[in-house]
Formats: C-alpha cells, sequence, structure tokens
C-alpha cells in the first residue's frame, strides 16, 4: 500500500469513492468496489472510543482514514500495553474472516478518527459467491497480514536493546 | 624542551579539547559539547573522532554537531564499555583528548535537487544530527527533508528538543515511533521500518541515509527498495570495533573494508552482501 491523502469529509458523495481512494483499495475493479460499497458505511469516533474490544464479535473490516488507532492488551498489573498505532491509510482486522471470529485486541482511538466500516458478514458472502474478488480480497489481506507480521517480529527483535 | 621542538602531529596524535557542556539524552546516553584548546578542525557530517578519556581508553564515536561550529563538537554516547561509562561521567572543565576526523561521510551532494530521507534508529541519530544541520543550513538545495526517527520507548528518543522543534516548525518533515509504550505515549507504536511504504517522498529522485542497529538498517533498506528507492542510493553508516581510525590495525574489518578508512558511510550495494554474511 502507498502513500495516501484521505479526501476530507464529505468530499466523497458516496461510500464507494471513499472505498476507491483508500489505498487498501488501490486499483480493485470497479464492478468489485461497488459490490463492496454495499456493505459498507463511514464513521467517526472520537478520542478514547474503541473500534474493537477484545473478545467481542469480530464483525467487520475497518479502513482508516483519517486519525489513528492504538492496538492494545490490558494488563491488569500494568495497564494497557500498546502493541502498535494503526494509522490514516491502514486497516484494521481480520478476525472476521476466521472462526471463532472474535477480535484479539482492543482497538482505541488516540485521536477523532474517521473510518470506514465493511460488514464482514457482507465480506464473506462476496467471497463466497464472487471468487476472483475473493481471491482479491484475501491476497489484499494476506500481504497486510504479512506486513504486520514482519513488523512485529522486528519489534520481537528489540534491536535497540543494548545488551548488558 | 620548547614547542618548536615538539614531534609533528600525526594522524594518531589526539588534540585536548574541553567539556563545556553534558546533556542528558536518556538513562544511558550523554551528549558532550567540547572546545579545543587549539584551532578547530573542520569535519563533515557523517564523519567519527577518535574520543580519549585519559588513562581509560579511547573509543570511536561519531560527531553529532553541526558541522557550521566545528568549534563547538558534540559527541553522543552510550554507555556500555569502560571508556564510554568515563565519557558519561564526565563533568564539565574536564580534558579529554580527540584525534579525527576520520572517515567518509554522507552524500549530501549527491542528494542535491532531490528528497533527502533519513531514517534513524536509538543513538542512530547522533551520526545523521550534522547532515540534518547541513540540510536546515542548505534547506533550498533539496526537495522534501523526512526524518524518520525510531527507538526502543519514549524514555529512549535522543535529541527531543531538536525533533519537537523541528516538527514545530517545519523545516522537516518529522516521524517519530517507538518499538513499545505504555499509557500516556500518544505517539506512534511500531517499528521504523513501517514508516517507510507511506510517508510521503518520491523514491526514485531520493538520497535516503539510514543509521541505526544493523538489524534495523537491513529491514530499512529492504522497505526502502521494495518502495522503490534505487540501491545506489541508500546509504548507511556501519561500526565495528575501530582502534586505530586510519585504516592500519585491521579491527574493523568488514571483508575487503577497513570500515574507519572505507566507511563508515557506505552505498548499500558496497555492504549489503557482507551484511549477510553471518561470520562477519
Amino acid at each position: 500500500m502507498g502513500t495516501y491523502e484521505p479526501l476530507n469529509a464529505g468530499e466523497s458523495d458516496t461510500v464507494q469513492v471513499a472505498l476507491a481512494s483508500h489505498p487498501f483499495f488501490a486499483a480493485l475493479d470497479a464492478e468489485h468496489l461497488a459490490l463492496i460499497a454495499d456493505g459498507a458505511s463511514e464513521r467517526t469516533l472520537g478520542t478514547d472510543q474503541f473500534v474493537i474490544r477484545h473478545g467481542h464479535t469480530a464483525d467487520a473490516l475497518y479502513l482508516v482514514v483519517e486519525g489513528a488507532v492504538a492496538l492494545e492488551v490490558s494488563d491488569p498489573s500494568r495497564g494497557p500495553i500498546t502493541i502498535e498505532t494503526i494509522h490514516s491509510g491502514d486497516v484494521i482486522g481480520w478476525s472476521w474472516l476466521f472462526p471463532p471470529r472474535s477480535w484479539a485486541f482492543d482497538g482505541r482511538c488516540l485521536t477523532s478518527t474517521r473510518l470506514l466500516r465493511i460488514d464482514g458478514e457482507h465480506l464473506r458472502v462476496l467471497i463466497d459467491a464472487h471468487p476472483a474478488l475473493g481471491r482479491d480480497l484475501v491476497l489484499r489481506l494476506g500481504r497486510v497480514v504479512v506486513e504486520r507480521l514482519q513488523a512485529a517480529r522486528v519489534q520481537l527483535l528489540d534491536v535497540h536493546h543494548e545488551p548488558r | 624542551m620548547s614547542l618548536a621542538d615538539a614531534p609533528p602531529r600525526g594522524p594518531l596524535t589526539g588534540r585536548p579539547y574541553q567539556v563545556s557542556t553534558v546533556r542528558h539524552q536518556t538513562h544511558d546516553i550523554v551528549t558532550i559539547d567540547v572546545r579545543p584548546e587549539q584551532e578547530p578542525i573542520a569535519f563533515q557530517p557523517g564523519q567519527f573522532d577518535m574520543v580519549y578519556v585519559y588513562g581509560v581508553g579511547e573509543a570511536a564515536i561519531s560527531i553529532s554537531s553541526d558541522p557550521a561550529t566545528p568549534g563547538l563538537l558534540s559527541h553522543t554516547i552510550r554507555a556500555v564499555g569502560w571508556v564510554t561509562k568515563a565519557l558519561n561521567d564526565l563533568q564539565p572543565g574536564a580534558t579529554i583528548g580527540i584525534r579525527g576526523p576520520y572517515g567518509r561521510p554522507w552524500p549530501l551532494d549527491e542528494a542535491a535537487g532531490r528528497d533527502l530521507v533519513i531514517v534513524a534508529g536509538g543513538i542512530g541519530m547522533a551520526p545523521v544530527r550534522p547532515a540534518i544541520a547541513y540540510a536546515l543550513r542548505e534547506r533550498e538545495r533539496f526537495g522534501r527533508v523526512v526524518l524518520l526517527v525510531g527507538a526502543r520507548s519514549p524514555r529512549d528518543l535522543v535529541f527531543r528538543d531538536d525533533l519537537e522543534r523541528w516538527d514545530a516548525d517545519r523545516s522537516i518533515d518529522v516521524h517519530t515511533t517507538v518499538d513499545s509504550a505504555v499509557r500516556g505515549w500518544s505517539g506512534r507504536v511500531g517499528v521504523v521500518t513501517k514508516l517507510i511504504p507511506r510517508v510521503p517522498f518520491d523514491p526514485e529522485n531520493a538520497v535516503v541515509l539510514v543509521c541505526g542497529p544493523e538489524v534495523m538498517m537491513r529491514f530499512s533498506a529492504q522497505s526502502l527498495l521494495a518502495r522503490g528507492v534505487p540501491a545506489e542510493r541508500i546509504f548507511v553508516t556501519l561500526e565495528r570495533n575501530m582502534k586505530c581510525g586510519v585504516g592500519t590495525c585491521g579491527h574493523c574489518q568488514l571483508g575487503p573494508l577497513f570500515l574507519c578508512r572505507d566507511g563508515p558511510v557506505f552505498a548499500w550495494p558496497e555492504v549489503a552482501d557482507l551484511m549477510e554474511i553471518r561470520e562477519l
């Protein structure tokens, strides 16, 4: 996914235009985009509001249009620990694709955050009914997963730690 | 013996400098500002000095100050060994020995007319800070100037005042991230390589300077190549156990290279294969 200059709120008169301008759907076939847009809506959440909650049903894919979301794990002894932050142009969530379809982390808005929400059940139906779209969508998600996995591995290396 | 009888200065002869300021950057990193007791010696961004603590020993330390003011040299040092611990304990007024500057500098002339992207991890901010100072002074020579900074945690960020000032006056495009954070940090969390795909710059017309732990530099180079930056315009700075600083002793050898003499700054194709060899 490349650099991203989001459309301003109200600048896109349809969700489909907003979806098309998001890097996650870059160069997606227009027909497929229209099918996806049928299950999409735009929403804005305020600072400290949660996009997703650990253990809750994973029912949607979120595209971050503007703002930032912290993926957190709550630890009773240390408080919330931020795993990573997700920003404009990124996506949140693939748990809607796989059983048991529950979120593994909390996603808390660090600032007022504009999102595109695409219903997970809608996407699963599309994947089954339109194999070409399904393949494309899963490949796009796979790329995100690989990027996050590689980043997590580098994070685990703790490269800045100086052995004593 | 009079001064006139003193032996001629060679490349291995140090000069006395007096510590004027000690700035604590983090719990184990300080920046020491020193002034020469003789005429200052010019240096270029990316070069390093051999810094001597009398009675303790010598260590190779990158110069972290503005090359426009060679009379006030800064070295930023993490306490990891005897010498660097002694440097961390210095107080204003102390005298240390410095010889240098040594090594191949950052190729800033090559970046003229292009976007200049700087990727710094942890104390890797130190060797790029003179390049940033130069770019700010010669701002019109460059397109976008982008700084990507990564650190282990918010408390491990160095030169925070600089980062805040550069970000506030928008003279350069600053993006900061930390590997881990607890509540209270409202910035980015994630490795610095994650910033590379998203930050606005023209990859085909950019020169990128990368400095940090070697693993971080390898992953940064991979991300930059994936973004479309030509390999020959990615530059890294390497360090090994530098002793002489002039390519004589061989302590800093990396394959056919002596890092002190041939580097420490290298174009990525010069060292990419060498950095993949475990035994090196």
